[in-house]
């Protein structure tokens, strides 16, 4: 099993309103990869067809089923944070961890107990004791328990402070990822996991509009800080974004050779959040 | 792994409030007051008690207030309960008895009700579904569980919770009777045959169940489908069809259908129903279409949640 997901031609629209058009793309085991983009574009939509949690048209595959089909099938190989905690406020923490136990073969208590004995949740609370960085704790130490072959997180870290978001990617990756399992992670902070990715997909207006992997991107983005006398010579490779740094400007250029831009000065390979300014703008 | 105890058990965390403490307050208020009659001899309370358990009956039952000490009416109403034949002193006990469960019934039905009302429509309203469906858990498994709760689990807590307020009864009433002339086992126990009521309890509730079938399946099909107010759905659409009939079709057949279906069983005011009345009910034509169409509803209530979303 090589491919995870398997997407092709997925559309789905609320309406007159289009979330999703015409998507197609494949996930490879093993891989980490950051579906971005701006609010509404899709993100949320994208990740629940995968999950069979809503309607679309389309062909989809996730680990070789149908999610429309046998979502509960997939859910033993499968797990899911949505963006807020959406635990229901009724449950109690002890009875959460025994749901979980319960319902889900790939289930580690031990592992789950141990994430939250670094918290400050007790097993006698209940969700609504909990303040809204405690819930994502909670869901989050139950999720990581459980092993499983994909997961998927729609912005996991919203609303929590910076040393949870950091501890919380540092987990992530030291003791959950272990390459056989692939994740999707959705977020607008592209900066605090540019680092962790292998691939990258954005989407903007229920439309993708770049789907490469991390080892090919310097291919095909470079930034280069263009000297003043070259400015005139670098519009003619029509760059995707410029701006202006420290009284030098700034350009993002796509498949734009190396040799050639080395030329019109300083190259280097552009930040997901810049190169997602400039996509996005470019839409 | 089998799912469903945890499954269960996480209907009972959801409506703890509903499903145990309103039965087990009930019954502790029952058995307070019951308690309270006995303990203070008060004349006031010996009036209440005596309406209690004479009920309905004739002129000579009743004891005025002067009569004064509660010793003097529970040997009163224990020399008339002797004086009476066998079967006319299991039919006063059994008035008691099942008069003390009629609460019980009364609040159950309305906890069911609304239970399934909710049962797919909460968690979508609240988001707790993308959590829910996030689990390996099939939605058949999900509404099953559901209609378990409301056909089994919860008639069970309130038998049992009827149960326990009756064996008190039976328990203070035989304490009450120790001071006085009589066979406490042969004149109290015997008749009242609560084992026996029991069991054509649990047959009457599983009956009731199988009875109200279409209108489960259409709870549970409304809260699976409405965006908002389930309620006005639940009532809403069965009257609308009503309506039309007598319009269209210048009937009323389906309407009493529907009406005869989310009533009770003709059994829950009549005393002296049997097990041995299940078996017509359970055979009859009314009851087989009653069944088809419960299921069809459930059927879509399961193919509604399979595409439902948060709201």
């Amino acid at each position: 099993m090589s491919e995870v997901v398997h997407a092709r031609g997925l559309s789905k629209h609320y309406g007159k309103f289009e979330a999703l058009r015409n998507v197609s793309f494949d996930i490879e085991a093993g891989s980490i990869v950051g579906l971005i983009g701006p609010n509404g574009a899709g993100k949320t939509t994208t990740l629940k067809a995968l999950l069979g949690l809503t309607e679309f048209e389309g062909d989809l595959e996730v680990l070789g089923q149908d999610p429309r089909k046998g979502r509960h099938r997939i859910m033993e190989r499968v797990c899911f944070i949505a963006d807020v905690g959406v635990l229901p406020r009724w449950l109690k923490v002890s009875d959460a961890l025994d749901y979980v136990e319960g319902v889900h073969p790939g289930f580690d208590r031990a592992k789950a107990e141990a994430a939250l004995a670094e918290t400050k949740i007790s097993h006698r609370q209940k969700v609504k004791q909990l303040s809204k960085g405690m819930v994502t704790q909670l869901h989050l130490a139950l999720v990581m328990a459980i092993d499983v072959d994909l997961l998927v997180l729609d912005e996991p870290t919203l609303g929590l402070d910076i040393l949870f978001r950091k501890s919380f990617y540092e987990r992530l990756i030291n003791d959950y990822f272990d390459h056989n399992t692939s994740i999707i992670i959705s977020t607008h902070q592209v900066e605090e996991i540019e680092s962790l990715l292998t691939h990258l997909i954005f989407i903007d207006e229920g439309e993708i509009v770049l789907n490469c992997s991390m080892e090919e991107l310097p291919d095909m983005f470079s930034e280069v800080l263009v000297s003043p006398e070259n400015i005139e010579l670098a519009l003619e490779y029509s760059p995707i974004h410029a701006r202006e740094m420290l009284g030098r400007r700034s350009m993002i250029f796509e498949n734009v050779s190396r040799d050639t831009l080395n030329e019109l000065g300083e190259v280097h390979t552009p930040s997901i959040a810049d190169l997602f300014v400039a996509k996005m703008r470019k839409g | 792994m089998n799912k469903f105890p945890i499954l269960l058990k996480r209907e009972f965390w959801e409506h703890r409030s509903t499903f145990v403490v309103l039965p087990g307050v009930v019954a502790g208020f029952l058995i307070l007051v019951m308690v309270g009659l006995f303990v203070t001899a008060g004349s006031a309370s010996v009036n209440a008690h005596i309406s209690i358990s004479g009920e309905d009956q004739s002129e000579e039952w009743r004891i005025d207030a002067d009569h004064g000490s509660m010793d003097e009416a529970i040997g009163f109403l224990l020399s008339r309960l002797q004086e009476m034949s066998e079967a006319e002193r299991e039919h006063n006990l059994f008035r008691v008895f099942h008069g003390l469960s009629v609460p019980f019934f009364i609040i159950m039905v309305l906890v069911i009700l609304f239970y399934l009302l909710g049962s797919l429509y909460e968690d979508r309203k609240d988001r707790s579904i993308l959590f829910w469906k996030s689990m390996p858990v099939s939605d058949f498994a999900t509404v099953s569980v559901k209609l378990f709760t409301a056909l089994v689990a919860v008639p069970a807590v309130y038998l049992v919770s009827a149960a326990i307020v009756q064996v008190a009864l039976l328990l203070i009433a035989s304490i009450a009777a120790l001071g006085h002339d009589i066979e406490i086992y042969k004149m109290l126990w015997v008749p009242s045959n609560l084992a026996g009521r029991w069991f054509t309890n649990i047959a009457y509730l599983l009956l009731q169940g199988i009875w109200s079938l279409p209108m489960y399946g259409w709870l549970m099909l409304v809260s699976a489908f409405a965006r908002s107010v389930p309620l006005a759905w639940f009532l809403g659409i069965p009257i609308a069809v009503s309506i039309v009939e007598g319009m269209v079709l210048k009937s009323s057949t389906i309407g009493q259908w529907m009406a005869h279906h989310s009533s009770p069983t003709p059994y829950t005011f009549n005393r002296e129903f049997q097990i041995a009345d299940v078996l017509p009910y359970l055979m009859s034509v009314d009851t087989y279409i009653g069944v088809l169409v419960g299921v069809v509803f459930l059927g879509g209530a399961i193919w509604v949640r399979g595409r439902a979303d948060e709201l």
